[in-house]
């Protein structure tokens, strides 16, 4: 933002107070304006470095609820399906590992919304994508202003605003495999005050087929009800103060057990029997408090006060008393004495002897996530430099309590029976995080030239106690991250950009004692085009990891008893680039074709050689590539827009990746297919209030092994249709 | 809260790059390895093998005999048969306890088509001798091998184990039909294992050559004693840990090795012999280097010591057990769980300064054990 646009934008910050809301600023670059319900934002929305944006009108008109399928059109950011519906998300960005979107900061409005994102980052929920306004996809220096990892990026879901006015809003939709949503919200505005209430209620009976036709599918409902209060608009220190309080739950019937290859071959939605018991079920109560302050119009100060209490218990077949080894076995299910237990898993043969009752092992969790941050933006000029301060501070405390008992099934008949054998606690341990994180980053803007300089800080304060082993860790160890980033505006529409930060990645608690937080140096330069038809950004990025960290989970193929582990993997280069356009162009009167593209080519190579216990690497080779990472990662999308409907079609392609680390130009490594799907979305505006859509993803039909972990080959979603009607008032 | 730490040493410490450390990383000692290796596997691992296949032929050749004879007569004695079954399963018992190389190769295979257990499922045995159905190669393991033998020459009655009994079961002349059922297993197993000690014979030359890799594969092998004696043959079966009946201080008989035959004390025997052979390299032929002495060659001579003395002790323990295995786990249980006690004495090392000490792996199933 230039410091003429910025001007003009502050200038309308009281008119903004009027309509007393916080809908979303205009898109990057350009020019802010006015209007019912805006509101100004002071917050730097063209930081240096890549960043990406999806905007509502953008999230509307896909009509996702798979955060997988939202951020897969995003330069840069790679995601691992696991269930078809991103009930827990895989997300890395620029080589970060994807797995349970452990190495990435996942915030909603600017809180860290992970079950408890220092001591057990893995992101076993994330905000309904649905009920977001926008999302913010922040890579390369900026991130280091959010935490705690830095190294790929960050992403921050927005909800929606408070509206300005007396408003509702309603969505329903039915689709394919007895899929429904309800999307309800309504709020009612003061001349000081507001109050808004959501609702959201997801189904579906699922598209996997078990084989004795059980529900494989899930619900989930998200409720939240914010209020709020402020100061009179007169007053020369302005004050908001919002209090959300939210509650979600969830039960999907949801396993890690996959498919043999030739199974998937004949029919790859079929679950065997084995995990007809498998389910997960979660709620999470949330509270908030937000408080801003608007010193004057260029000076603001947000501080929020969070607690989140997030319960899981997943309850899975993991394998059987005599053969734990569930991966091998699928893998595998000819060999030595695996085709018993394959016979078994599947229901073919009954359980006939002790080795082949199945364990179903539940993980049950109990996580706390609490805090209080405070960010300063400021804009002041010092002679003809512009300055945008942006600094804040942060006391954030998480703990995981992890607790995991197995009980035994026998297979009879096709059913699964409990046996004889006792319930096993084979986990109880706490773990939990106390850490201080500080940021401050000035960019300074001279005349085309902007530059941006950074450090964060962070102090971590943690302790690991394994009940059943008595095992006491405890430690605290701090992190400077610094970052910085330079930008020339060419020419009114041509910038050039380059950037460079330190990526982190905390070590968790359960650690082993020599495990050392992930590190990187994250490089990235490129160009940004920006004018009223087009916008593009072309940019290369390296980033050299002093040692990569490889997080256990069952996701990830560890076994139960290895999960929270971390392995360290030593150096890895990984080096690539992104493209990411959009632009519209008229066709006729009233009619325009938009179209975007976002483009990732990533390379990524071990530097060490080493022999790993962590499941996803195994035996390294210097040279190795990760796993899970596609080399090439492409969508397009076109369509046709009038003021009455629009049409779009969509098409992605995954090139395909490796299990464990390996070389892709070696055929003995396992691997994962490549993908090309097509997706069409349709709108119909029948009324000013109301709409009609429809949405049919992966339009072929076309389905491959997108994942092979925890246990077997697992498919993408397969075609799903969907029907919705959206009104507001 | 310990946040007074000066944060720039801590910004230093959390910088400092460490090593990776690897399992496989070169020891410096002056231990012969491949020495080692090839005394074990010429003075232990092939006269086992060679021993597995001289017995199971000899089995294959008695179940011929009384086959025979209960063609003439029906009440002919199985003596005879069971006699060569025990020395067969003997003679496995001893190999079973060091299974790598051959026998282990492809998902132990083979060692699976000789001596499946814990894997048999009964009705699905009765169900072959009930249609005659003898293609064993073409059976899933836990439908041969020493294991369904052993059923098929003690059962436990003329019933059928099958919750619903086979269609001519009541018909059948079971002692003949079981007899038949049993001696084409035996000419099954017998095969196998002909076909185990050829591979031995080969792989012994090429075991040596493997150095410290080929140390880490017997030592893996070792971990039977932790794994299937301790853990199984005795842990599970006495009820001293987590078992199929969920007794506890009791015997849980479906968790009872050769229950049929009652051989369990013989098995545990046999295969605390092995452990102590494979681990002095003292066998019954000559005596040579092994771990005991690759712990003096670096300076933990009193490790070796102590982990010998604890096999010793376990097999004091065990010979004092009364040869019925049942009978000891019904009537002698503070025996069966102080014999436990002193293999865990043994293993606990094993898993922990044993293998740290001469840098080897351990194997992936036992090493989150929680002992």
């Amino acid at each position: 933002m230039s410091p003429r646009t910025t001007t003009s934008a502050l200038a309308v910050t009281l008119l903004s107070r009027l309509a007393f809301a916080d809908e979303p600023p205009p898109p990057e670059g350009a020019p802010e304006t006015e209007g019912e319900g805006e509101e100004i934002e002071i917050v730097d929305r063209a930081p240096p470095g890549a960043r990406a944006e999806i905007g509502k009108e953008e999230l509307e008109k896909d009509e996702h609820d798979d955060l997988h399928k939202v951020l897969g059109r995003t330069a840069g950011v790679y995601v691992r399906d696991e269930d078809g519906f991103g009930l827990r998300p895989n997300i890395g960005m620029r080589g970060a590992a994807a797995d349970r979107s452990a190495k990435i900061t996942i915030m909603e409005d600017g809180v860290l919304s992970g079950p408890a994102p220092y001591t057990a980052p893995a992101a076993y929920y994330v905000p309904l994508v649905t009920r977001m306004s926008r999302i913010e996809v922040t890579k390369g220096p900026s991130a280091i202003r959010f935490g705690p990892a830095t190294v790929g990026g960050a992403i921050d879901m927005r909800s929606e605003p408070m509206p300005g006015e007396r408003s509702a809003y309603v969505d329903v939709a039915g689709g394919t495999y007895r899929y429904g949503k309800l999307h309800a919200r309504a709020a009612e505005r003061g001349e000081r005050w507001g109050l808004m209430a959501e609702y959201v209620r997801l189904q579906t009976t699922g598209f996997k087929q078990l084989d004795n036709n059980g529900d494989t599918g899930f619900d989930k409902n998200d409720i939240s009800l914010t209020g709020r209060v402020t100061s009179p608009i007169t007053d020369e220190v302005f004050h908001r103060l919002d209090l959300r309080v939210g509650y979600g739950d969830e039960t999907s019937n949801e396993t890690y057990t996959g498919l043999t290859d030739l199974d998937f071959a004949a029919n790859p939605q079929r679950r065997y029997l084995g995990s007809q018991l498998d389910q997960m079920t979660w709620d999470r109560l949330e509270l908030r408090a937000s408080h801003r302050v608007e010193l004057d119009t260029r000076t603001r100060i947000d501080t929020v006060g969070y607690r989140h209490r997030f319960q899981r218990a997943w309850g899975k077949v993991d394998g059987f008393v005599g053969q734990r080894d569930l991966y091998g076995l699928i893998a595998n299910p000819e060999r030595g004495a695996n085709s018993i237990y394959y016979q078994v898993l599947t229901g073919m043969a009954d359980t006939s002897a002790p080795e082949e009752e199945l364990i179903r092992g539940t993980n049950d969790r109990a996580f706390t996530s609490q805090g209080v941050q405070s960010q300063l933006q400021l804009e002041r000029d010092t002679g003809p430099v512009a300055h945008h301060v942006d600094a804040g501070v942060r006391i954030h405390f998480d703990r995981a309590d992890r607790a995991r008992y197995e009980d035994a099934y026998a297979m009879i008949g096709g059913q699964l029976v409990r046996s004889e054998r006792p319930r096993a606690t084979v986990l109880d341990s706490r773990a939990e995080t106390l850490a201080l994180a500080v940021h401050a980053q000035d960019k300074l803007v001279w005349k085309r030239l902007e530059l941006t300089a950074g450090l964060r800080y962070e102090l971590l304060d943690f302790r690991f106690f394994d009940r059943l082993t008595e095992n006491y860790v405890e430690g605290t160890y701090g992190v400077l991250i610094p970052g910085g980033g330079l930008a020339v505006r060419l020419t009114d529409e041509l910038s050039l950009l380059a950037g460079v930060h330190r990526g982190f990645t905390p070590a968790a608690p359960s650690a082993v004692a020599d495990t050392r937080p992930e590190s990187s140096v994250n490089y990235e330069a490129g160009a940004r085009f920006r004018n009223e038809r087009l916008t593009l950004d072309a940019i290369g990025f390296v980033s050299n990891y002093s040692n990569l960290k490889g997080s256990c989970t069952l996701a990830s193929g560890c076994t139960e008893a290895m999960e929270g582990e971390q392995y360290d993997g030593g150096r890895v280069h990984v080096f690539g680039g992104e493209l990411q356009g959009a632009s519209e162009i008229p066709l006729a009167k009233r009619l325009v074709l938009p179209l975007q593209l976002a483009y990732t080519f990533t390379r990524t190579e071990f530097q060490s050689a080493f022999a790993s216990d962590f499941a996803g690497w195994g035996d390294v080779a210097v040279g190795d590539e990760l796993p899970y990472l596609p080399r090439h990662q492409l969508s397009a999308t076109a369509g046709v827009k009038h003021p009455r409907g629009q049409l779009d079609v969509t098409a992605q392609y995954r090139s395909g990746a490796l299990d464990i680390a390996g070389r892709l130009d070696d055929p003995e490594d396992p691997r994962v297919g490549s993908l090309l799907t097509f997706a069409l979305t349709a709108h119909a505006n029948i009324r000013e209030w109301a709409e009609l859509y429809a949405t049919c993803s992966n339009l072929l039909d076309e389905q491959v092994v997108i994942s092979r972990r925890p246990y077997g080959a697992r498919p993408n979603p397969p075609r799903m249709v969907t029907v919705g009607y959206k009104a507001r008032f | 809260m310990r946040f007074v730490a000066p944060l720039l040493a801590l910004t230093a410490a959390c910088d400092s790059p460490a090593p990776i450390t690897g399992k496989d990383a070169p020891s410096d000692d002056v231990f012969d390895r491949p020495a080692m290796l090839g005394h074990l596997a010429t003075n232990l691992l092939v006269p086992m093998q060679h021993d597995v296949a001289v017995k199971t032929a000899a089995l294959a050749t008695a179940l011929g005999a009384h086959c025979d004879a209960l063609d003439l007569d029906v009440t002919a004695s199985p003596v005879a048969a069971r006699a060569a079954f025990a020395d067969a399963i003997d003679a496995w018992q001893s190999a079973d306890a060091l299974v790598f190389g051959p026998a282990a190769m492809d998902g132990n295979v083979l060692r699976d088509r000789i001596y499946s257990w814990p894997l048999l499922a009964p009705c699905n045995v009765d169900k072959d001798t009930a249609a005659s159905s003898f293609a064993i190669a073409d059976k899933p393991i836990n439908q041969r091998s020493l294991t369904a033998i052993e059923y098929l020459l003690y059962p436990p009655s003329t019933a059928s184990l099958c919750p619903i009994e086979p269609a001519n079961w009541p018909q059948l002349d079971k002692p003949r039909a079981r007899c038949r059922h049993a001696l084409a297993i035996a000419q099954d197993v017998a095969q196998n294992a002909a076909a185990l000690e050829t591979a031995w014979q080969a792989y012994a030359t090429e075991l040596p050559a493997m150095g410290h890799a080929g140390v880490n594969l017997v030592s893996d092998a070792m971990f039977y004693s932790d794994t299937m004696v301790k853990d199984m043959k005795l842990g599970e079966a006495a009820g001293i840990v987590v078992n199929a009946c969920g007794t506890a201080g009791e015997i849980c008989e479906r968790e009872v090795e050769l229950r049929f035959s009652d051989r369990g004390t013989f098995a545990l025997r046999r295969n605390l012999a092995t452990l102590r052979a494979a681990f002095t390299g003292t066998t019954t032929s000559a005596d040579g280097p092994s771990f005991d002495d690759f712990l003096r060659a670096v300076d933990q001579g009193a490790m070796a010591d102590r982990m010998v003395a604890h096999i010793d002790a376990t097999i004091a323990k065990l010979a004092a057990l009364p040869d019925s295995y049942l009978g000891a786990l019904t009537t002698k249980y503070a025996e069966v769980a102080a014999t436990h006690a002193a293999l865990r004495e043994f293993t606990t090392e094993l898993k922990s300064q044993f293998s740290a000490v001469l840098v080897l792996e351990i194997p992936d199933d036992v090493a989150t054990d929680n002992d």
